[in-house]
């Protein structure tokens, strides 16, 4: 028995290619949530209302110290449970899917806007001065002036941050989703079930990652560094 | 320090460390190093050599294994007591028995490498288990149906195509539940898969899942032990008819014939002098809390001439 | 309710008591008895201590000791040979989730190398290095700013390269270090919940039986668990962040996390 013969033949490459497919799905869709979810965290906690600012306080602050692993296991089992008490209908098994897509985003984008938060900071104050007589809005400010330089000074921080969301999406493995759904990791879990070899799925899946991360990580790295670039040149 | 020279000399290395470990690493978990070495010996001379008879046996799985104040008790165990017992015989020696815990997952790969001479781990006999290693004559038979509420009302087999259906992970179900809904032309259940049967119980409890699938004593043993009753008038109801047959067999390393044939010399005596059927009316009988008749099965008893 | 909280915290704190029989005699009674937080506790430690030695090693590696003029072109190639290869071990971490690399330690050593190591070992091997890239990467970054006039001086001096890098680059590094140091352990305390997924009786294993076999404490388990990894890590991070405002103060805003070059 070669290496190979339960990654590269059928069915198990089906579901290996499936796998990959889900795992981009899952990083991408939660990335973006988590990006979204960050800046308007941040644009929360910069607001004068103490209400809200307070709120998107408290959510970074929760969301940032909470392992990934335990609030997954709390998540899938209690919201369901809950849900069925109070409504008396099933919770779906692939609706999992969808409270794995919301606890990534939280945790990302509590991560982003903490980073953002330090770019926030590191932007001249005077910029938002000179906007102001120009006569933007508060709101064009934000959106125009102060978050893209804040983005641009931390643009490593959040590259690095991004690539870790994809690697979050492993956590997957303690959500229970249907085989169609499962990412990476899951698959080589099933293979692991069916032909009781470990060593050949999670070599396969490793791989597969170091391409990923090393490869985005040089997208976000070129990207990156021009942001800082631009940053140098505004200082100057 | 210029940039290139040393990505390429870091990019050589991790490609060498793939084509090495493309070599060293072996197609399955066992270590290639460790069956060469026991290839050339049978298990019988080493276990009669050493005295010492290791079984694996599995893990938290009433009523084949589990643990009492500490202790291993269980179908599994007291089977491997008594195949045990007339090893010790054919030997003309005392075996020391070793029991080792197995887990579902790597009950397989134990075997494979002889870490384990023997794994009675309520592991089912199928083809693709063959592959890797070999097993004795069945020693319990079980059949694999659908657990799933009582509320739903009675359920056929075919009310579960298409929904979601759990199973834990390196249970036989899913090759048997495929071929089952694929011969009769029905959807395929949209299987779910659980590291635990807890887990899976708590999600079918939950709604989250329509039903749980495996072997029928397995599943009903894990629904009492959380607390729950199975069949008329209780929380869990099972599909029947089954939809495959399950034979447990003890699990023996590939290809040593001298091995198995002892195991199997074992549980056939065991069957002739009726020390099998005790142990299986203890566990099984009519006053055990999961009765499973005998019926039919039996262990071949081969004739010596 | 009520009743229940001491023996859920009890079990959380210390895990479920192992029964004799599955106690492997040759190893140490302790570590195979020890569960729930208090394993949390050891492994962040151990994945600490076993981190660090190995990230400054691989810095070692990365910064090339055999160099220099005088050498002839072997010894060269040797030295880049290492330096690759330290390089290759960190990006290759660094670019796995810590899910992976969990999998990876505890199911590759056996057929590999056909021993068969207990899990407190592994896990201390998984975390020890995930905790060394950290440490490697802080340590680097620390390094670059470092005065180069330092080490320059003490070529004057005629110290080895060696000689120079343990006795003056590395003691300024530690003190850089200490806010990253702090931040890896606390990010060490929270991943090492994820080794519940391989079986090991850590604190989320812990609160995740608990809650399978009691449906009647259910969510309560794991709202503990969680409560119990949230409330150190943020005191922990609480800390570094004072440390932190303590140094910056006079430079104003400076971005810790450079992982990206």
């Amino acid at each position: 028995m070669h290496f190979g013969n339960y990654v590269f033949a059928e069915p198990y490459l089906g579901w290996l290619v499936r796998g990959i497919l889900m795992t981009l799905l899952i990083s991408v869709v939660s990335g973006t949530a988590a990006a979204l979810l960050g800046l308007w965290v941040t644009r929360l906690r910069l607001t004068s209302r103490r209400g809200p600012r307070l709120a998107a306080d408290t959510f970074v602050m929760i969301f940032r110290n909470l392992p990934l692993v335990p609030l997954l296991l709390f998540v899938t089992f209690a919201l369901p449970r809950l849900w069925l008490q109070v409504t008396g209908r099933a919770f779906p098994i692939w609706a999992d899917l969808y409270l794995l897509l919301a606890v990534l985003s939280a945790d990302s984008g509590a991560n982003f806007a903490e980073i953002l938060r330090a770019g926030v900071l590191g932007v001249a104050p005077q910029q938002q001065e000179v906007a102001r007589t120009m006569g933007l809005s508060a709101g064009a400010i934000r959106w125009h002036v102060v978050f893209p330089q804040a983005a641009r000074i931390v643009a490593p921080a959040l590259a690095t941050r991004w690539i870790q969301n994809m690697k979050n999406s492993t956590m997957a493995l303690v959500v229970p989703l249907p085989l169609g759904l499962l990412e990476m990791a899951g698959q080589a879990e099933r293979i692991a079930g069916e032909t009781f070899s470990w060593v050949q799925p999670l070599t396969a899946i490793a791989v597969v990652y170091l391409l990923l991360s090393l490869g985005s990580g040089w997208f976000l790295n070129r990207w990156a560094s021009r942001a800082q670039a631009r940053v140098q040149a505004g200082a100057a | 320090m210029k940039k290139w020279p040393l990505i390429v000399m870091a990019a050589a290395v991790l490609a060498a460390g793939l084509l090495i470990g493309r070599f060293i690493i072996p197609g399955s978990d066992a270590p290639a190093a460790a069956s060469a070495q026991d290839a050339s010996q049978s298990t019988w001379d080493k276990v009669k050599d050493s005295g010492v008879l290791t079984i694996g046996i599995g893990e938290d799985a009433p009523p084949y294994e589990y643990l009492q104040n500490g202790q291993p008790i269980g179908y599994d165990v007291d089977i491997a007591r008594a195949v045990g017992q007339r090893l010790s015989a054919y030997a003309g020696r005392t075996l020391r028995l070793e029991f080792v815990p197995v887990t579902d997952e790597d009950r397989i790969t134990w075997v494979q490498t002889g870490q384990v001479d023997m794994s009675l781990a309520h592991t089912n006999i199928t083809r693709t288990r063959l592959e890797n290693i070999d097993f004795s004559l069945p020693y319990g038979w079980d059949g694999k149906a659908i657990l799933y509420l009582a509320s739903d009302g009675t359920r056929d087999l075919a009310s579960f195509a298409g929904k979601a259906v759990g199973f834990k992970i390196s249970s036989s179900s899913v090759g048997e539940i495929k071929a089952y809904y694929a011969a009769r032309g029905w959807k395929l259940p949209d299987l779910v898969q659980f590291d635990n049967y807890d887990a899976g119980i708590q999600a079918l409890l939950n709604k989250q899942i329509q039903g749980f699938t495996d072997d029928t004593s397995l599943i009903k043993a894990s629904a009492i032990s959380m607390g729950y009753k199975v069949g008329p008038g209780g929380t869990f109801y099972l599909t029947e008819p089954e939809y495959s047959a399950t034979y447990y067999g003890i699990g023996v390393r590939q290809n040593d014939s001298l091995w198995r044939n002892e195991v199997n010399y074992a549980l056939q005596d065991l069957w002739k002098d009726g020390e099998f059927q005790k142990i299986y009316n203890k566990w099984f009988g009519p006053h055990s809390s999961d009765p499973i008749p005998l019926g039919n099965n039996h262990i071949d008893a081969y004739v010596v001439g | 309710m009520s009743g229940w909280i001491p023996p859920i915290v009890r079990t959380l704190l210390a895990g479920y008591p192992v029964p004799p029989s599955m106690i492997d005699p040759s190893y140490p009674q302790l570590i195979q008895r020890i569960g729930g937080l208090e394993l949390t506790l050891l492994i962040t430690l151990a994945g600490l201590l076993s981190g660090f030695a190995l990230g400054v090693i691989l810095l070692a590696c990365r910064r090339n000791p055999l160099t220099g003029p005088g050498r002839d072109p072997g010894e060269q190639l040797l030295g880049q040979a290492v330096r690759g290869a330290a390089i290759a071990v960190v990006e290759g971490v660094r670019g796995l989730p810590i899910i992976l690399l969990v999998l990876l330690v505890f199911t590759l050593p056996y057929p590999i190398t056909g021993l068969q190591l207990p899990n407190f070992v592994l896990a201390a091997a998984a975390f020890g290095l995930y905790a060394a890239v950290f440490v490697e990467e802080s340590a680097r970054s620390g390094l670059r700013s470092v005065d180069p006039q330092l080490p320059a001086a003490g070529r004057v001096l005629g110290l080895t390269g060696r000689q120079i890098f343990l006795r003056i680059e590395l003691p300024l590094v530690f003190r850089t270090m200490r806010p990253d140091l702090i931040n890896t352990a606390v990010t060490l305390f929270k991943d090492s919940s994820t080794l519940a997924v391989v079986a090991v009786p850590e604190l989320t294993y812990t609160g995740r039986q608990m809650m399978l076999s009691d449906p009647a404490i259910y969510g309560a388990a794991l709202l503990a668990v969680l409560i119990l990894y949230w409330a150190p890590a943020t005191a922990f991070s609480a800390v570094a962040v004072r440390a932190e405002r303590r140094r910056t103060r006079a430079e104003g805003f400076a971005v810790r996390n450079t992982m990206i070059e």
